[in-house]
């Protein structure tokens, strides 16, 4: 990997109620990559990105985001610095339309400098955000009546509208349509094209094989196998984590 | 949750805002709506106030802390050291918000029920410290004497507050206006959707760049600070601050009942609901049932929570 | 001396034991925030005193009396709180904290402000040299234990106990495992007014009643609830005599007054120490 690294994670352990819940997790990703975390129900995933967001304090180790140690920093001022999420269960504010959705990661995302130096009007922003995950006509509904696919959509629409530098994306293609699949993979995609840094969650591996650079998977709060998706699918650790002893090759397209 | 004000409901206000103002020219029982609806103002700002928290999640039914500790404070300050009404009152906004700073921090991981139930009992300590503390705060006799607010001129115009009650009536609607203004700005401002992405969903409003504590901590901060003022004006009205008065379990409740019977979106609407509610109890009920009136509090609540369709969240 | 402020303790700490298992089997059961406990056990008190006044009810039967007026409202209380909504928990606390201005303003408006007591069975009994038991406290101890056993052992032995207490702890797995969860919410009411109808008349005859009394008495209730966990009988007798002796020694040392100050005081650490509170519940593997 020659291009430099963007986040760096160094022997990162989290505890919940005295209860380990991460091990000694390093991970970097590079500026610019997408990486998927995969594992089993219950492996840290989205601990670990809770810690990366600032919603989980870890109990040792580093997070280094652009050079800076943002270590224990609230999650407010790692939003700041250019680090955005969606959640796993889409928690879009109930009462407020989209568009008031997106406009709330608009005003309070960046940092006052950004805000100034803004060239369009908020409400055209939040529009065009909208229109990117493909939610157009949909800007006056309010969050609690959208389906939980465009909540998802929604999610990485506000994400987007902090102007982060890492998205971290947690299950969004999980229990969508198979269209609803690929149009989320494509949107990653385009995220990409446009320069940004993924780091997803992909339990049930749907977006995977179709869109990441690399693959880590955790298991029981540790990293088991990292590397190319194909080389990673294959890892006999990884193989047993997901289906215990029974190998299959259909394992990539297993849905719950 | 708030529509745009339709022109009906401003019209609708202008000619109650213009009654109000006209009242004193000669309406009905000049004297006696006056000083009522004066206390109704004060207690209309107390709930604005209250308001400040709820709009960022919080249901408090701790204000009567707020409120006795800004009364106690100007009537100690009065009483000791002689001090001006200016003083007095700044005073009180400041003891009260410090207390308020105490609850905000020393709070900032209770939610819901929990958050209710630490206010409620966040009262009992300066209750019980006023009550007490014979020898600085007389104990449960409370303190009397407090003199009356000062008289002065504005423009060419005398405005005597110590004992004329349509200037008072008109300092208290001051007042109120520039609680409204707080109101409006904390609905409809940036800080306004701070508040309102808190209130909604804090774990999102925090990955999307919400401070949430600073939000929680300036509303809960700001909300003390105005009922501790109201407290302080409530002692210089009265001229006497009881401990069983003034960290009275209805000062904690009116605010919650005049905010949800108006409306609590709306910057208008916990004004309305305590003018109405304030006005009819005060004017109407406790004359015709002395012992027992406050049960209209009460009921207000118990009846808004069983039949209004959204609960609590309306 | 000592021996003194043992007897207060155990008597006062055995009817607060009375008072939370009211309060804490109601919001075990049904997740109830009763912030109305401490007045309906002032009502209570103030129908076993005007039963005492009026018609001259000797003191033993105005508890049955009170337990069965104080059951059936209960019941119709239950009634409204179930039109409530969700979040349940603070809906019903804000819903019982309008309830509980009501029936203060009832009880001032039909016995006023003034103070009222339940004239006493006879002169108090000398132990030793100077240490006094008043029948009051004979009364006191003797009922609360009473009733605590019996609780214990309902829930214990019997099978509608087990039913109770499964609802208790895991409330959606016992309505899958077949358990009437609105049924037990009636039982859980019953048994709640029944307690409170029972604490009343207790209240009255060993302190003064007064309409802004209960939220003293309610303050005590969750705070022996949060200490102790829903429907830990053990535990709520330890809390309530811990809780008793902080009383009693703050009494004894501060001076009565400072006594209010001592179960806010530990509500508040409470708080502080267990955010969640009585809120507590597992999270989901997912959102960890």
């Amino acid at each position: 990997m020659t291009r430099p690294s963007l986040l760096d994670i160094r022997d990162l352990t989290v505890q919940l109620g005295g209860r380990p819940i991460l091990q000694n997790i390093q991970l970097s990703v590079a500026q610019g990559e997408i990486v998927s975390l995969i594992g089993p129900n219950g492996a840290g995933k989205t601990t670990l990105l809770h810690v990366i967001t600032g919603l989980v304090r870890p109990k040792s180790g580093s997070i280094h985001f652009g050079g800076k140690n943002i270590t224990g920093w609230p999650p407010h001022r790692i939003c700041r610095m250019g680090i955005a999420c969606t959640f796993q269960i889409a928690r879009p504010f109930p009462e407020m339309t989209a568009a008031e959705n997106v406009q709330i990661g608009l005003w309070f995302g960046r940092r006052a400098k950004e805000i100034r130096r803004r060239s369009r009007p908020v409400g055209e922003e939040a529009r065009r955000l909208l229109q990117l995950v493909g939610l157009e006509g949909k800007e006056e509904t309010p969050g609690r009546e959208l389906t939980l696919s465009e909540q998802r959509r929604l999610e990485v629409a506000r994400a987007l509208a902090t102007g982060p530098r890492l998205l971290l994306l947690d299950e969004i293609a999980a229990g969508l349509s198979p269209q609803a699949v690929s149009h989320a993979a494509q949107l990653v995609r385009t995220l990409r094209d446009q320069g940004m840094t993924v780091l997803l969650i992909d339990h049930f591996l749907n977006l995977t094989a179709r869109v990441s650079d690399r693959l880590v998977a955790l298991d029981q709060g540790e990293t088991i196998a990292e590397g190319p998706p194909a080389q990673v699918l294959h890892h006999p650790e990884v193989l047993s984590a997901y289906l215990g002893e029974r190998p299959s090759k259909h394992a990539a397209g297993e849905d719950r | 949750m708030s529509p745009p004000s339709s022109s009906r409901s401003i019209a609708l206000l202008v000619v109650v805002g213009l009654t109000l103002v006209l009242w004193p020219a000669g309406g009905w029982h000049t004297q006696l709506v006056c000083r009522v609806l004066g206390f109704a103002f004060l207690y209309a700002t107390v709930t604005v106030a209250w308001n400040l928290v709820a709009l960022s999640g919080l249901i408090s039914l701790g204000h009567a802390a707020y409120f006795g500790l800004g009364a106690y404070a100007a009537a100690l300050l009065d009483r000791h050291v002689g001090a001006q009404a200016p003083v007095t009152l700044a005073a009180a906004g400041l003891c009260a918000a410090a207390y308020g700073l105490v609850v905000a921090v020393a709070f900032q991981r209770l939610r819901a029920a929990s958050y209710a139930l630490a206010t409620l009992a966040s009262v009992e300590i300066p209750k019980v410290i006023a009550d007490n503390w014979n020898s600085f705060t007389l104990g449960s006799l409370g303190l009397v004497g407090t003199r009356p607010l000062p008289a002065f001129s504005v423009a060419g115009m005398e405005l005597d507050l110590a004992h004329n009650i349509t200037a008072q009536y008109y300092g208290l609607m001051a007042l109120l206006a520039l609680a409204c203004i707080l109101h409006a700005l904390a609905i409809h401002s940036r800080w306004g959707w701070a508040l309102r992405a808190v209130r909604e969903d804090e774990r999102a409003a925090a990955v999307l760049g919400v401070n949430v504590f600073a939000t929680r901590l300036g509303a809960t901060v700001l909300s003390a600070a105005l009922t501790g003022l109201c407290g302080g004006l409530y002692a210089h009205l009265m001229g006497m601050t009881e401990p069983a008065l003034v960290f009275n379990l209805h000062i904690s409740a009116m605010p919650l009942v005049f905010a949800m019977l108006g409306g609590r979106f709306r910057w208008y609407g916990p004004v309305l609901g305590a003018l109405v509610l304030y006005g009819a109890d005060q004017l109407f009920l406790h004359p015709w049932l002395p012992a027992g009136h406050a049960a209209i509090y009460g009921l207000v609540i118990m009846v808004m929570l069983l039949f209004l369709p959204k609960g609590l969240g309306s | 001396m000592w021996l003194q402020l043992l007897i207060n303790t155990i008597s006062l700490g055995s009817f607060y034991t009375l008072v939370a298992l009211g309060f804490s089997i109601i919001f075990g059961v049904t997740h109830t925030f009763n912030l109305a406990h401490g007045e309906l056990i002032v009502l209570s008190g103030y129908l076993a005193y005007g039963l005492t006044r009026f018609w001259e009810t000797p003191f033993a039967f105005t508890l049955p009396l009170c337990m069965l007026a104080m059951t059936c409202l209960a019941l119709g209380l239950l009634a409204l709180f179930r039109r409530l909504r969700e979040p349940y928990e603070l809906s019903s606390l804000v819903f019982a904290f309008g309830l509980a201005l009501v029936i203060q303003n009832l009880m001032l408006f039909f016995f006023t402000a003034d103070y009222r007591r339940i004239p006493t069975s006879g002169p108090p009994i000398r132990l030793v040299a100077h240490t006094l038991i008043t029948r009051n406290q004979l009364w006191l101890i003797g009922l609360s234990i009473t009733a605590t056993v019996c609780v214990s052992l309902m829930l214990r032995k019997t099978f509608l106990g087990k039913a109770l207490r499964a609802v208790i702890q895991e409330r959606e797995t016992a309505r899958l495992a077949g358990i009437r969860v609105e049924h037990m919410n009636r039982i859980a009411f019953a048994v709640g007014g029944a307690l409170i109808g029972l604490a009343g008349p207790l209240l009255g005859q060993s302190a003064y009643l007064h309409p802004s009394g209960g939220m003293e008495a309610t303050l005590i209730a969750v705070v022996i609830t949060l200490f102790a966990g829903a429907g830990r009988i053990r535990g709520l007798l330890m809390g309530a005599w811990l809780l008793a002796l902080l009383e009693s020694g703050t009494t004894l040392w501060l001076g009565s007054n400072w006594r209010e100050l001592v179960s806010a005081g530990i509500l508040i650490a409470l708080l502080i120490w267990k955010p969640e509170g009585l809120l507590a519940r597992k999270k989901s593997a997912a959102e960890l």
